[in-house]
């Protein structure tokens, strides 16, 4: 055995130390900052995109019912000379024009998704057109013709709102795709875990390896890589946490879609009430039950969970989980800085672990020397 | 055999891999057919698809996939003219469309927007040669295959339920005008209400109003006057035109039970023909409506029809009003060429025959009678053979003209005072629409 030969074997092991932790540190900031980008992108385009066009196809719908309900009331009240089909529908149909366009720069369904709200668009386009001709039927006196034009027009709002709740479904769909995407997965947000843990055990090693070979207590900078690499892990920790409120923004994005429903369908039984009620003034003997029944048929089903609430308790609840919704989603899409932080302790913990290494791999080239 | 292994180990991978890496051959496809399976899943939605309008279609699409191995996107929708125009907008248009209305066929033709199916479709093959609709494309030298027509109603007929005392006799039906006139005073001689009449089909309501106006003018002034009106060179301020709205007005009574009139479904109103005591007697409606008879009546008691009738007694052949689907192709794909090539052959034909209940017609010219069994089918596809068929008009119209007719004809019949205005109204949408937006498709003559 030669004289340099434990002195050399500790120069490998020094050298070999370096090298992993150089790597390993490298390593995990690579796994960090890949699961930390990809929740985040992820979350982002949930928070810009898909929640906030579900619910504002979801005001579309209601500003559709409720302009509808507005002419209605406006077609039976004894003001169709003075009035259209008055202020509080022209407010609606504008509001919705404004929704749909939200859903249109927020759509998360792609091309299909972009298709349906253009369609829906030029229908309410049509459905306006003939509110109008209502209104000059009405005007002119000839009920008959007037309430035919509104029958054309509800019937023709209930395939509007069908295709909305087609593109409704998409845009959830799209949230589901991001709530259980590849980045968002339990076990894809712990990739992160295993490289971070292997650095802290490297850096452990190197640390054990120094108080045995040098007998000094503790190698400071070191300690300080590892408090890096702690702090490394748990910015990274952060997209767990984010998952779960994007999680939680589509349960409450569905809990809001719910309310909204049960809305609907209060706003859709009065709408056909009043249609029902015109039918039967205008229709004359032997009536028209059979275009009754079918006005009475349309009206949809709310969901079990939220049945029984009125429209305007069911627009609360639509209001405060849609709030909720939108609140989750920015939280889990708040990174907090965390892509400087990875970097910046990544960075810090390289320069300790070179820091601790180098000076005693600088007293092993004297001796070899 | 080790040798044998090393080469047949890495061939059957890469054709493995081949397999896997092998684009799913698929067709999209738009069409009026709804499928009634909306927030249904599973074998219910399954279920309700099969039972819908679309069904037949489906199973048609189907046997498609069996025998090519490409499967389908199939999109049903009443609003056909807007999805296809979005999409068409987009840049991201179905491969091909089913148009209820022949314009839409010519509004895309003018903008370059559908494809010649010249080279899809032999038109050698004689058999398809009235299937074929051939329009002049701004590019083209002459005129072009650009649709194919797959499915074909008969227009010009009058149901009744063959029971009922007031009723006409299948034996004796009303062979001239003046006999329907005189049925149907005698219907309220009795005391009854001749017709069923039913304006509404929303949201479009008044086009059932617009096939009584065209199947009048076509029998009573004949097909050259009605291709010139379809074509918009009649004015319908013409005597030919105005008599047949006033003969509209004086068979079924305009201005009376109105609101009922305007409110009643088209697909509704017959039904009254099957109730006990019946509330009408007698529906002018397409062979379409059967479907509807049969849904709500199963089976509609003593349901027949006799064909709408001439003015006059005539040797001529009688002219037939008809209505048809064609199908486009707006994206030019092998798998479009297939299907549109498949929907051109008996096979296709005979799976849409048998799944429809034998009331799928079509205007091949091998599509005889006797492929269809005895009683309604196959007087149905008898109406369809031996005359001269002519096209909905209001289909062939530019859409502002077709709306302001149907909107006129629910307005005559309400007030049928305003006859002048509402054609002189008219005759200004149709002076104001620029002549290359009409359509003109001449009648079809007699096959045999």
């Amino acid at each position: 055995m030669s004289a340099d030969g434990p002195t050399s074997a500790t120069r490998r092991t020094l050298l070999g130390l370096l090298a992993a932790l150089l790597v390993g540190t490298v390593v995990a900031l690579a796994g960090c900052l890949a699961v930390f980008l990809g929740v985040h992108r992820t979350t982002e385009a949930a928070h810009n995109r898909s929640v906030p066009a579900v619910l504002a196809v979801d005001d579309a719908k209601v500003a559709l019912r409720e302009a509808h309900g507005a002419a209605l009331t406006s077609f039976s009240g004894g003001t169709r000379l003075l009035a259209d089909a008055g202020e509080d529908y022209q407010n609606q149909i504008a509001r919705a024009g404004q929704h749909l366009a939200q859903a249109a720069e927020d759509n998360a369904a792609g091309e299909d998704g972009s298709r349906d709200i253009q369609v829906v668009e030029a229908s309410v386009v049509t459905y306006t057109g003939l509110v109008e001709r209502a209104h000059a039927h009405f005007a002119d006196g000839r009920s008959a013709l007037g309430t035919s034009k509104l029958w054309d027009a509800s019937t023709l709002l209930e395939e509007i709102l069908r295709r909305l709740d087609q593109l409704r479904t998409t845009q959830l769909d799209a949230l589901g795709g991001q709530v259980d995407g590849t980045w968002t997965k339990g076990r894809m947000t712990l990739l992160w875990l295993v490289p971070v843990l292997v650095l802290l055990a490297l850096l452990g090693i190197a640390q054990g390896f120094l108080r045995r070979r040098f007998r000094r207590r503790l190698n400071v900078p070191l300690l300080l890589a590892t408090l890096a690499t702690v702090l490394m892990g748990a910015t990274a920790a952060l997209s767990p946490w984010s998952t779960h409120q994007l999680a939680d923004a589509r349960s409450q994005t569905q809990q809001a879609t719910r309310d909204r429903d049960a809305q609907l369908a209060a706003l859709a039984a009065r709408n056909a009430d009043s249609l029902a009620t015109l039918l039967r003034d205008v229709c004359g003997t032997p009536g028209c039950p059979d275009t009754i029944a079918l006005v009475r048929a349309v009206r949809p089903m709310p969901a079990p969970s939220a049945s029984g609430l009125t429209a305007a308790d069911a627009e609360q609840a639509a209001s405060r989980h849609g709030g909720d919704a939108t609140r989750s989603a920015e939280r889990a899409a708040d990174s907090r800085g965390g892509v400087v932080v990875l970097l910046a302790t990544a960075l810090f913990a390289l320069a300790m672990v070179v820091l601790g290494l180098l000076h005693r791999l600088g007293e092993y080239r004297y001796r070899r020397r | 055999m080790r040798r044998l292994a090393f080469i047949l180990v890495p061939v059957m991978l890469a054709a493995a891999g081949l397999a896997a890496c092998a684009p799913i051959r698929s067709v999209s496809i738009v069409a009026s057919w709804t499928t009634g399976d909306d927030g249904a899943t599973g074998e219910e939605a399954e279920r309700l698809r099969r039972d819908s309008e679309a069904g037949p279609f489906l199973s048609v699409l189907d046997a498609f996939t069996k025998e090519t191995g490409i499967t389908y996107d199939y999109k049903g929708t009443r609003d056909v003219s807007q999805v296809l125009r979005a999409g068409v907008d987009r840049g991201r248009p179905p491969d091909v469309a089913v148009l209820p209305r022949l314009n839409d066929l010519q509004t895309y033709v003018q903008s370059d927007e559908l494809h010649t199916l010249d080279d899809v479709l032999a038109p050698a093959l004689a058999d398809i040669a009235p299937q074929l609709l051939r329009l002049r494309g701004p590019q083209d030298p002459g005129e072009r295959v650009y649709g194919l027509s797959i499915a074909v109603h008969a227009k010009s007929l009058v149901w009744y339920a063959s029971g009922s005392p007031a009723a006409p006799s299948p034996a004796n039906p009303p062979t001239t005008w003046a006999e329907l006139i005189g049925l149907t005073r005698d219907i309220q001689g009795r005391g009854g209400v001749p017709w069923c009449l039913g304006m509404a089909a929303p949201p479009l309501s008044g086009w059932p109003g617009t096939d009584w106006i065209e199947d009048i003018l076509l029998h009573r002034s004949g097909y050259a006057v009605y291709q010139s009106w379809a074509a918009g060179a009649l004015p319908w301020r013409s005597a030919q035109v105005r008599a047949a709205w006033q003969a509209w007005g004086e068979l079924v009574g305009s201005g009376r039970h109105t609101g009922n009139t305007l409110l009643t479904n088209f697909d509704v109103a017959g039904l009254g023909m099957f109730t006990s005591p019946p509330t009408c007697f007698l529906d002018h409606q397409a062979s379409f409506l059967v479907r509807s008879y049969k849904q709500a009546q199963k089976p509609p008691a003593g349901l027949d029809f006799f064909p709408f009738p001439p003015f006059e007694p005539t040797a001529a052949r009688p002219a037939r009003e008809i209505s048809e689907d064609v199908m486009g192709m707006f994206r030019d794909t092998p798998e479009a060429r297939e299907l549109i090539r498949y929907l051109a052959g008996e096979p296709a034909r005979q799976v849409w025959r048998e799944a429809s209940g034998h009331l799928a017609f079509t205007l091949n010219a091998n599509a005889y009678p006797t492929r269809y069994p005895e009683g309604l089918p196959r007087r149905i596809a008898q109406t369809l053979t031996g005359g001269t068929l002519c096209r909905d008009a209001s289909d062939m119209m530019p859409a502002t003209m077709t709306t302001a007719f149907q909107s006129a004809a629910m307005q005559y019949l309400d007030d049928p005072g305003l006859l002048d205005k509402l054609l002189t109204e008219l005759d200004t949408v149709r002076t104001r629409t620029p002549k290359d937006k009409w359509l003109t498709l001449s009648c079809l003559h007699a096959r045999r």
